[in-house]
C-alpha cells in the first residue's frame, strides 16, 4: 500500500511541476513573447518610421477610395 | 462624539498599524531594535484593541446583526456613493482578530531573522496588518476591493526584497496571478453593483444593501438573460479560487511561501488565503444563488481534488517548507469543500477551519522559520534529531502538526469533523439520486485525505525531529565545524555579537530551544489551538447567525435544483411528495443537522 502511494506521490509532484506550474509559466511567456515581436519595430531608424508613416498614409488613403468608390 | 463607540473603537484597531508604521520610520536612525521594539508594541496594542472589540461585539453579532457599523463619506459626492463603511459580522468576527493575533506572531518571528533594512520590513508588515483588517471590516464593495489589494502590495516587496535566492521571480508571480483573478472579481462587483442600479434605482456600493437588492432581484440564470449570474460568478470565482487557492490555481502558492520570510508566510498562510474563502461567503453564496448552486457539485470536486492532490503532492516534497505549502492546499480544499456542501453544519466547519489552519499553518511556517534560522537548511534529508537538542520547538511543532491533522481535543479536529459531517449529510439525504453516488465518493475521497495529511506530517515529523542529528551545527553553538553552512553561522553569530545582540553568549551551555521572542510568537497560537479544541462552541456560536443567513439562499436554490432533477428523473412518483420526503437518506439523517452550535441549541 505505501509504495503505490509514494510513487504516486511523486507523479503527482512531477505533473504539479510541469504540466500545473508549466501551463502558468507558459501563459505568463504570452505578453512577453508579443513584447519582443512588437520591439523590433522601435529600431531608432528614422527612415523605417518614415516608410511605415507612409504605408499606413497609403493605406488609410486606399481604405478610403475604396469606401468612396462610385 | 463618545471616542470609545463601537465604529471609532473599530476605526482605531484598523489605523493602530499604520501609525505604528509611520513610528519605524521615526525611529529607524536608532537601529534594528527600536525598530523591531516599536513594531512589537504596535501589533500588541492592535491586539488588545482587537480582543476588547470582539469582546463587545460577540453579543451583537451572535444575534447576526452587524457591530461597530460607521459610514463615513468618501467618494460621496457626484455620481458615486462609496462610503468608508465598516463593521463587523458572524462571518468577519474571527478572521478580523485571527489577523490581529498573527500580525504579531509574524513581527517575533522576524525578530532576529530580519537586521537588513529593518524600518522597510516592519513598516510594510504593519501596513499589511492595516490592510487586513481592514478587509475583514469593509461593509463597502469598493472599500472591500480596495483592501483586498492592498494585502498584495506589502506581501510582494516583504517578498521580493527580504525573501530567498529566487524572491523576485516569487514576488511577480505571486503578484500577477493573484491581481489577473482579483482583476475579473472587480469587474464581476461592477456588474453586481451596476445591475442593481438598474434594478433599484440607486446606485449603492453598500454589501448589504446589493445583498438585498439581488435577492429581490436576481441576476439572470437563463439563455434570455444571457446567463449573466454565471459570468459574474465566474469572474468573482477567478478572483477568489486564486486566493485560496483552490487546484489547479495554486501554483503560486508554494513559490511564494518558501521564498517569502517567515513572517510573511505566517500572514499569507495565516490570513491572506482565507480572504478567498471569505468572498464565496460574503459575495457568491448570497448574491449569486442560483449559479452558486448550479456549481456547487464542481466546486465540491475541485476540494476534494485538491484535499488529495495537496497531500500527495506534500507527500513527496524534500523542502520543509514547500511541504507546508502543499499542506496548506490540500487543508485549504476541506474549505472550499464545505463551503460548496451548502450544508449548515459544513459551512459552519469551514468557518471554523479558516481559523484553525490560519492558527495552524502559521505556527508550522513559523517553526520552520525558526529550524531555518538556527541551521540554515529546510531540507528534510539534511534535518534529524532535533528534539534532542530542542525539545520545546519539537513540542510545538508536534503540537500544530496534531492540530493540522485533526487530532481529537484540538481544533482542527472539530473543523475538519464539521466539513466531513456536513457532506456526508449532504450525499445521504440532500442531493437527488444521480448525484448521491457522486457525493458520497467524494465525501469518502476526502477522508483518505485525512489519512494522507497523517502521514506526510507525522513522516515529516519523524525525519526532523528523531533519528540521527544530521544538520550542520546550530548558529548559536560554537561553530568548529567543517560545513560551510557553520561557517556562515559563526561569521553570523560574530555580527551579533558587535551590535550587542549576542544572547547566545551568556549561556554556559546554549541549546537550540525556543528562545523568548520565539515563545511569544507561538504560545497565543497554542493557546488558541487548545481553546478551540476544547470549546468549539464558543467559537462557532458568534458566527452560526450570519454563516446560516450568508448560506441560506444558495442552499435553497441547491434543494431547488435538486427536487427539479429527482422530479425530471421520477415523475410519477414525485409529484405528490415533499423534497426531503423523496430523498431516502433524509430517513438515516434528519434535516436538522444533529451537531450545530446554532443559536436554537443554546439554553
Amino acid at each position: 500500500m505505501v509504495k503505490p502511494i509514494e510513487a504516486l506521490s511523486l507523479v503527482t509532484a512531477f505533473f504539479d511541476r510541469s504540466i500545473v506550474d508549466g501551463t502558468v509559466d507558459c501563459i505568463g511567456q504570452v505578453p512577453l513573447a508579443w513584447g519582443s515581436a512588437i520591439r523590433r519595430m522601435q529600431s531608432g531608424l528614422v527612415q523605417r518610421y518614415a516608410l511605415a508613416g507612409v504605408v499606413g498614409v497609403l493605406a488609410i488613403v486606399l481604405a478610403l477610395a475604396w469606401q468612396l468608390r462610385p | 462624539m463618545n471616542p470609545f463607540s463601537p465604529a471609532n473603537h473599530l476605526l482605531l484597531v484598523i489605523l493602530t498599524p499604520l501609525v505604528g508604521a509611520l513610528a519605524a520610520w521615526l525611529l529607524g536612525s536608532r537601529g534594528v531594535s527600536a525598530v523591531r521594539q516599536s513594531a512589537a508594541v504596535t501589533t500588541l496594542i492592535t491586539l488588545a484593541g482587537a480582543v476588547l472589540l470582539v469582546l463587545r461585539a460577540i453579543p451583537d453579532v451572535s444575534a447576526g446583526l452587524p457591530f461597530a457599523v460607521s459610514e463615513g463619506q468618501w467618494l460621496v459626492d457626484g455620481p458615486f456613493d462609496i462610503r468608508l463603511s465598516l463593521g463587523l459580522d458572524g462571518l468577519s468576527i474571527w478572521l478580523f482578530g485571527l489577523s490581529a493575533l498573527l500580525s504579531v506572531t509574524a513581527v517575533m518571528v522576524s525578530w532576529e531573522a530580519i537586521k537588513e533594512k529593518p524600518v522597510g520590513f516592519y513598516g510594510l508588515l504593519l501596513v499589511l496588518e492595516s490592510a487586513m483588517l481592514g478587509v475583514f471590516a469593509a461593509r463597502d464593495v469598493i472599500l472591500f476591493y480596495v483592501f483586498f489589494e492592498f494585502t498584495l502590495v506589502p506581501l510582494f516587496f516583504l517578498i521580493g526584497i527580504w525573501g530567498h535566492d529566487d524572491r523576485r521571480r516569487a514576488a511577480v508571480k505571486f503578484f500577477i496571478y493573484t491581481l489577473a483573478g482579483s482583476v475579473l472579481a472587480f469587474l464581476g462587483l461592477l456588474t453586481i453593483v451596476l445591475w442593481n442600479a438598474a434594478h433599484t434605482g440607486t446606485l449603492s456600493f453598500d454589501i448589504a444593501t446589493l445583498t438585498a437588492g439581488l435577492a429581490a432581484h436576481p441576476l439572470p440564470m437563463d439563455s434570455r438573460g444571457g446567463w449573466l449570474q454565471w459570468w459574474v460568478f465566474l469572474a468573482l470565482f477567478a478572483g477568489f479560487a486564486v486566493k485560496v487557492p483552490i487546484v489547479p490555481f495554486h501554483t503560486w502558492l508554494p513559490l511564494a511561501h518558501v521564498e517569502a520570510p517567515t513572517g510573511g508566510s505566517v500572514d499569507l498562510a495565516g490570513v491572506l488565503l482565507k480572504i478567498g474563502i471569505y468572498g464565496f461567503l460574503r459575495f457568491s453564496l448570497p448574491m449569486l444563488p442560483d449559479a452558486t448552486a448550479a456549481a456547487a457539485p464542481w466546486i465540491l470536486g475541485l476540494g476534494v481534488i485538491g484535499i488529495l492532490y495537496g497531500a500527495l503532492v506534500a507527500l513527496a516534497q524534500t523542502d520543509l517548507k514547500r511541504l507546508i505549502a502543499y499542506s496548506s492546499v490540500s487543508h485549504m480544499g476541506y474549505c472550499v469543500m464545505g463551503v460548496a456542501a451548502l450544508e449548515p453544519v459544513a459551512v459552519e466547519g469551514a468557518t471554523l477551519q479558516l481559523i484553525n489552519h490560519g492558527l495552524s499553518a502559521a505556527g508550522l511556517f513559523a517553526l520552520v522559520g525558526m529550524i531555518y534560522e538556527r541551521y540554515h537548511t529546510r531540507s528534510i534529508a539534511n534535518l534529524g534529531g532535533i528534539a534532542a537538542r530542542a525539545p520545546w520547538l519539537a513540542f510545538m511543532f508536534l503540537l500544530f502538526t496534531f492540530s493540522s491533522i485533526g487530532l481529537p481535543g484540538l481544533n482542527g479536529f472539530v473543523g475538519e469533523f464539521m466539513v466531513l459531517l456536513g457532506s456526508f449529510q449532504r450525499a445521504w439525504g440532500g442531493v437527488a439520486t444521480e448525484w448521491r453516488t457522486v457525493y458520497l465518493t467524494m465525501a469518502v475521497a476526502s477522508v483518505v485525505g485525512v489519512v494522507l495529511g497523517a502521514w506526510y506530517m507525522l513522516w515529516a515529523v519523524e525525519r526532523v525531529f528523531f533519528g540521527a542529528s544530521r544538520q550542520p551545527p546550530g548558529t548559536h553553538e560554537h561553530a568548529a565545524g567543517e560545513h560551510g553552512h557553520a561557517a556562515a553561522a559563526a561569521a553570523d553569530h560574530g555580527a551579533h555579537g558587535h551590535d550587542g545582540h549576542g544572547h547566545g553568549h551568556a549561556a554556559a551551555e546554549p541549546t537550540d530551544d525556543l528562545r523568548w521572542y520565539e515563545w511569544s510568537a507561538l504560545a497565543p497560537l497554542a493557546l488558541f489551538v487548545v481553546w478551540i479544541g476544547l470549546f468549539p462552541a464558543m467559537f462557532l456560536r458568534p458566527s452560526a447567525a450570519a454563516v446560516r443567513s450568508a448560506m441560506a439562499p444558495g442552499a435553497a436554490a441547491f434543494a431547488e435544483r435538486m427536487r427539479v432533477a429527482e422530479s425530471d428523473a421520477h415523475p410519477a412518483q414525485t409529484t405528490l411528495k415533499a423534497p426531503t420526503t423523496t430523498l431516502t437518506g433524509a430517513v438515516i439523517i434528519p434535516a436538522v443537522p444533529p451537531f450545530t452550535a446554532g443559536p436554537e441549541r443554546n439554553p
